[in-house]
């Protein structure tokens, strides 16, 4: 089979957790809960790593074994099914809202106009591509852009230095608003859920564990890092700034008189943006073949194509309609899928512990 | 009983459609009739007469069947062949020896042809360092290669290719390195190849590669004895095909046409550096065009203002537009390239004249083509040659890129380059990832990446071909 | 047609190329480029006539020549709302506009009676537009000081947003951009600090002028007047050299035409005079409510850690058997350390101050003067007098800011930092919250030693 080194594990880690934190949800986080938004990042984060934890203790016990077949022994066929479900839908959105994201800073930064078609043709046949070229040409694919987009982001980061930068004033929201803040935007977040749909195509030993927690913690710090370093800078006005990552590099006289550093947040976040996509459809895909077994994964890209068209064209018909909506509705369904799901999957481990004292 | 040596003889000239280059003597003893048959197009008449003819005469009252073959002068290769090998062994140049008054048939090799000798190539010339390259003569490339591997491990296999041209194909390898299921796998797909003749490496090419089809060269090659050998050093697999001067190496990383022989003959800081500006090369090569354009096309919000009003004062009066202009030059240097490599030495001086100064330099003092179009494209057209052995590759993703970044900016650029890369990643013949030792990392190959180690710390082979299995992140 | 299906799907990507061969580079191979369908415009001005916005906008105008040199117009647009005035703006030039590469943002200074934000709400919500445009203000007309830096880059090479950008680093207290503008508007304080640079008409000035300038001025004015689009080539060559020629008789002329208001203040000539004199407005609310002087400024800047160019200049210091120099002293080093506190429920805003200065300029007033190494030493006197025309200049700033309620220094953000609660308690017992500067006492404690 056709695995991922525990390395490339650790980079779609990395990848995915940036997924949609970097660009507009600093600024929107930021209207809720003010500065606070880092430790808002603080709880949630927390979430996540429960989830990898789960992760990693169902990969212990189960090393070969997809997640329906380890969920079948527990909870039964259908309700496996369902569960997996939750899954698919719940990637469905979470590509659609990368897509919007990116989308929405291309129009503004990049390309200064609306470039619907444009942008689809760019991004689909790459994206689906990538899913047909399989977990592991991806995962290399990763690998080889990671140090790159490793090195734009700390550029970025980097550059936000040599504006006058003042420390947050912290501690401004109360603990209702920074609840409110979390839950609206919960949906941003579970990324790690990604990891169960592929568990059987990851070849991890003990001492990898090291590995992924330590690539786990650095996106985190740098994730954080964003936030702290973009509310420093724009402090009052951070509302007004949709693009944290790339707004980081401007507002600086010196070196808007050089010429334009923009074009490396341009790259990096295209190449993010992209990867995110990538993982995230490939997820869909995965969840896709393991709920409808007879089906192999082309129909899963044709049915995500499907849709991705129907859900943007026809229901939302604009891509700021659908951030709106992840802020909506969607926080209601990331309930599920980032507490319940995982919880339940954590029972099952347990009671297979149990079953194994016994 | 001399009419069935005659017999025989003629025989063979029907075999040969009575060819002119065909030549056949008898020579009658006490014991019988000797026959010889050979092609005077691959022998030498003088070794024959010298080695093989005279000595026979000489001994003629006690030759026997027994001692014939110790009557022929030792300097060449004397064997005894079996019936149905006769043809091949004339074929390949040799003398064929029978008689009514035994039964074997035995072959001398007097073969001879003009070859050419070992020079430099012109494809990769070295400043310090061999400049022996192969030639077409498959012997000599066996030579150049025994010569710089004194181990018994070294092997050489031969294989015939080609229904009608019977060319010889030679597997060689170092039986310790190598991958066995290389080795076997190669064999096995030589074995199936049916064409009815190969004259140069390039026509068994494409039986060898997974994917035929692919823009993306999957089998290395080279003109360097020196080059090889360190392959084969390397665990892989080189491939001799006779009347080819270019060796096939099997398989195949990106990584190895980012090192050229130069870098291991000097300093190794100084290839380190080499290596990326080749990396960076090829990225100009492939990019540059299409991402002039994307900026033109698309974003001319991301150019810093000086480089704009520069860009958009020369592009303010041209007739063309951008993307005709960028075409338009593109052509003009795939036209003078094409020119210069046809023609004959001394017009050189004149298609560069032609070039630089009156398509050039007159096209933009006539306000045809801009002189940042010129200098993009001349700059990528020249960092091609950075790794001059991808260069049929880079024209053709050039073109590419210079239509996505054209039609759809930055985003096609970096899409496509995505897909691209996605696509070599897919890449794993011989279980050796293309991109290896990079995607995915194998540390223990880094050592002579991009960034090279000196030869002292290069202790062992790099795993990305020795195994059998996937090396995932070793 | 089974041969295509099977061709497709042997090949997808040559799918996908023929779709962006269709649909996508027919239009690329046809169209003409960015830089020629959209005018770039370099700095944008602000104007309200009546009831109607007008923008102007200093646009950079392509022309085929070989020496790269800028030719830049001012085009405006009149609307009742500032879309309405671009689109009008863009309906002249035959264009869509450009913002990327807008540096300069300038209002009018009447603009800046009422709230400015409704004004710029357009230019804010502009992706494209790079918050980090400078934002200043002007007195008379915005398009005046565009049309006369539009000459000014022809003529000198000198550009709005280099003097700008002079100011921002080394005069203003920060930045001067729309970013500074709104992060004070947004802020608690509600205020901010925008650059000012005085525009001169010809008609106001003195009528001293030379034949020469005169006439470059009708040369230039004839250049840059309205729409007056693109020039042909032809004309370049010798509008450049007209340009060169320009640029000397103004210099010539320029030491004629100085005013006594000029031979106090640096100013440049063009057309007409652009003065910077290093002036800010105050904003509260995004209404103007006090301007500061260079040494408003200079004071202001001694709270922050920005290095200063300030001069010290004092009077009268006894000396070599009491004889009186005057000395001016550059501040070469500084390093402020801030405490807020709160004293029997008084907030005290503590400044110390710690200053290397360095004698720059003795004026001896034709006395006899021996040591002058000496002077290096800070003696008691001096160190007092510093402190005393620091003091003064602080105080004079101050009561600027208190009474217009202009927080522009940072003291709410400083309080509500480390002393959040009390300071909360004490403004809720205020009857205007905004007056809080008032009530505030501000302690400075200096020490001075010599640098260099």
């Amino acid at each position: 089979m056709k695995t991922i080194s525990a390395r490339q594990t650790g980079i779609i880690i990395f990848l995915t957790i940036f997924a949609n934190k970097i660009l507009l949800l600093p600024s929107i986080m930021y209207q809720k809960s003010q500065a606070d938004a880092v430790f808002v990042m603080f709880g949630i984060f927390a979430l996540e790593l429960f989830i990898l934890w789960v992760f990693l203790s169902l990969k212990k016990r189960y090393p070969y074994q997809n997640l329906q077949q380890i969920l079948k022994k527990s909870i039964g066929k259908y309700l496996s099914k369902v569960l997996i479900f939750v899954f698919l839908i719940f990637f469905l959105f979470k590509t659609i809202l990368t897509y919007s994201v990116v989308y929405v800073y291309l129009k503004d930064l990049v390309y200064q106009d609306e470039f619907g078609f444009l942008a689809l043709v760019c991004f689909l046949p790459v994206v689906n591509h990538a899913v047909v070229c399989g977990l592991r040409a991806m995962g290399r694919t990763f690998e080889l852009f990671y140090y790159l987009i490793l090195a734009g982001v700390i550029f970025c980061l980097a550059i936000a230095f040599f504006t006058e930068i003042s420390i947050p004033v912290f501690f401004t929201a109360n603990v209702g608003a920074m609840f409110n803040s979390a839950f609206t935007h919960l949906f941003s977040f579970g990324d790690y859920l990604v990891l169960f749909v592929f568990i059987d195509k990851i070849s991890l030993e003990k001492k990898d564990y090291k590995k992924i927690l330590s690539f786990a913690f650095f996106a985190i710090i740098l994730v954080l890092m964003i936030f702290s370093i973009f509310y420093a800078k724009y402090q009052i006005t951070s509302f007004m700034h949709n693009n944290a990552l790339a707004d980081l590099l401007v507002f600086s006289v010196q070196f808007n008189a050089i010429g334009r550093l923009d074009i490396v947040a341009m790259l990096t976040i295209m190449t993010l943006g992209l990867f995110q996509l990538e993982i995230f459809q490939y997820a869909f895909c995965e969840s896709f073949v393991m709920v409808f077994d007879k089906l192999s994964i082309k129909y899963a890209i044709a049915v995500f194509d499907i849709l991705f068209f129907v859900i943007y064209f026809i229901l939302i018909g604009k891509y700021e309609l659908m951030i709106q909506l992840t802020t909506q509705y969607l926080s209601y369904f990331s309930l599920l899928s980032n507490f319940i799901v995982p919880i339940i999957i954590a029972c099952c481990l347990f009671k297979k512990k149990k079953e194994l004292k016994e | 009983m001399k009419q069935i040596v005659e017999e025989k003889i003629e025989n063979f000239k029907n075999q040969f459609h009575d060819s002119d280059d065909f030549a056949s003597r008898i020579f009658i003893c006490d014991q019988g009739t000797i026959g010889f048959v050979f092609l005077k197009s691959m022998s030498d008449p003088i070794l024959f007469s010298q080695n093989i003819y005279l000595p026979i005469q000489n001994y003629a009252k006690t030759i026997s069947s027994d001692n014939l073959i110790n009557v022929i002068l030792k300097n060449n290769v004397i064997e005894k062949i079996e019936s149905k090998d006769i043809i091949k062994n004339i074929l390949d140049g040799k003398v064929v020896v029978f008689s009514d008054f035994f039964n074997d048939y035995i072959s001398v090799d007097i073969t001879s042809y003009p070859t050419r000798t070992p020079s430099e190539p012109p494809t990769s010339p070295v400043i310090q360092g061999p400049r022996e390259g192969f030639v077409e003569d498959f012997k000599t490339n066996m030579t150049l290669i025994r010569r710089r591997i004194h181990s018994k491990d070294l092997v050489f296999e031969t294989m015939f290719v080609g229904q009608i041209t019977q060319t010889k194909v030679i597997l060689t390898y170092i039986d310790k390195v190598a991958d066995k299921k290389v080795v076997k796998h190669i064999k096995n797909k030589i074995s199936k190849i049916k064409i009815n003749g190969i004259v140069d490496s390039y026509y068994i090419l494409s039986f060898l590669e997974k994917r035929p089809n692919s823009l993306f060269k999957q089998i290395g090659n080279s003109e360097k004895p020196d080059v090889v050998v360190s392959k084969m050093l390397e665990g892989k697999v080189a491939i001799i095909v006779d009347n080819s001067p270019i060796v096939l190496t099997v398989p195949f990383i990106l990584m190895e046409d980012m090192q050229s022989s130069n870098d291991y003959y000097t300093n190794h800081h100084y290839s380190s550096v080499v290596r990326f500006i080749r990396m960076l090369g090829l990225l100009i090569a492939i990019v540059a065009p299409g991402f002039y354009l994307a900026l033109q096309l698309f974003h001319y919000n991301i150019l810093p203002l000086n480089f704009l009003i520069t860009i958009a004062d020369t592009t303010q009066g041209l007739p063309f537009t951008p993307f005709l202009e960028i075409l338009f030059i593109f052509l003009l240097f795939q036209i003078l390239y094409e020119v210069s490599l046809r023609l004959p030495s001394y017009l050189g001086l004149a298609t560069s004249v032609v070039g630089a100064l009156i398509l050039g330099d007159t096209g933009v003092k006539a306000g045809l083509i801009s002189p940042p179009g010129v200098i993009i494209t001349a700059l990528a057209k020249i960092a091609l040659y950075t790794v001059p052995e991808q260069q049929s590759q880079i024209t053709v993703l050039q073109i590419i890129f210079i239509i996505l970044g054209g039609s759809l900016g930055i985003l096609g650029i970096v899409c496509g380059f995505i897909y691209v890369v996605n696509y070599l990643n897919t890449l794993n013949d011989f279980d050796t990832p293309y991109m290896a030792p990079y995607a995915p990392r194998i540390r223990k190959d880094l050592q002579d990446g991009l960034i090279k180690v000196p030869p002292n710390d290069m202790k062992s082979p790099p795993s990305s071909f020795a195994g059998p299995i996937n090396k995932e992140g070793k | 047609m089974k041969k295509i299906y099977d061709w497709i799907k042997k090949y997808p990507f040559i799918l996908v190329l023929v779709i962006i061969l269709l649909f996508f580079t027919p239009f690329a191979i046809f169209s003409p480029g960015e830089s020629r369908k959209r005018a770039i415009v370099l700095a944008i001005g602000l104007d309200k006539i009546e009831d109607k916005y007008e923008i102007s906008l200093l646009t950079f105008i392509p022309t085929p020549n070989q020496e790269f040199t800028e030719s830049n117009s001012v085009i405006s647009g009149i609307g009742s709302s500032i879309s309405e005035a671009v689109f009008d703006a863009q309906l002249t030039l035959g264009k869509n506009i450009g913002l990327s590469h807008a540096k300069t943002t300038v209002v009018n200074e009447k603009m800046l009676e009422e709230d400015i934000t409704s004004s710029l709400d357009y230019l804010s919500r502009i992706a494209s537009l790079s918050e980090n445009t400078v934002f200043i203000c002007t007195n008379s007309s915005a398009k005046d000081l565009l049309l006369a830096t539009s000459s000014l880059e022809e003529n000198l090479g000198l550009k709005l947003d280099q003097l700008i950008s002079y100011n921002s680093n080394e005069v203003y207290t920060m930045d001067t951009s729309l970013e500074a503008f709104y992060r004070g508007y947004y802020s608690p304080q509600k205020s901010s600090i925008i650059g000012y640079i005085e525009h001169v008409k010809e008609d106001e000035q003195n009528q001293t002028s030379s034949q020469d300038n005169s006439q470059s001025n009708s040369q230039s004015e004839s250049q840059s007047g309205g729409a007056s689009g693109e020039q042909s080539g032809g004309d370049e060559n010798s509008s450049s050299q007209s340009a060169v020629k320009q640029s000397n008789s103004s210099s010539q002329s320029e030491q004629k035409s100085l005013t006594e208001k000029d031979k106090q203040r640096g100013s440049i000539s063009g057309q007409s005079e652009i003065l910077n004199i290093g002036e800010a407005v105050v904003l509260r609310e995004g209404k103007k409510v006090a301007m500061l002087d260079i040494d408003n400024i200079n004071s202001l800047k001694l709270l922050t850690n920005k290095k200063s160019f300030d001069t010290i200049k004092i009077t009268d210091v006894k000396y070599e058997q009491d004889k009186a120099f005057d000395m001016a002293f550059t501040i070469k080093n500084k390093q402020v350390a801030i405490k807020t506190d709160f004293q029997n429920g008084v907030p005290m805003f503590i400044i110390n101050l710690n200053l290397g200065v360095q004698l720059s300029e003795i004026d001896t007033k034709g006395e006899e003067f021996k040591e002058e190494s000496q002077f290096t030493q800070i003696t008691q006197e001096i160190d007092a007098k510093i402190q005393n025309v620091l003091k003064n200049e602080f105080v004079k700033a101050l009561k600027i800011l208190r009474d217009s309620k202009a927080d522009v220094i940072g003291v709410y953000e400083k309080f509500y930092r480390s002393n959040r609660k009390d300071f909360l308690k004490f403004l809720n017992n205020l009857d205007d919250k905004d007056d809080y500067l008032n009530n505030i006492v501000f302690v400075m404690n200096f020490k001075i030693q010599s640098d260099g």
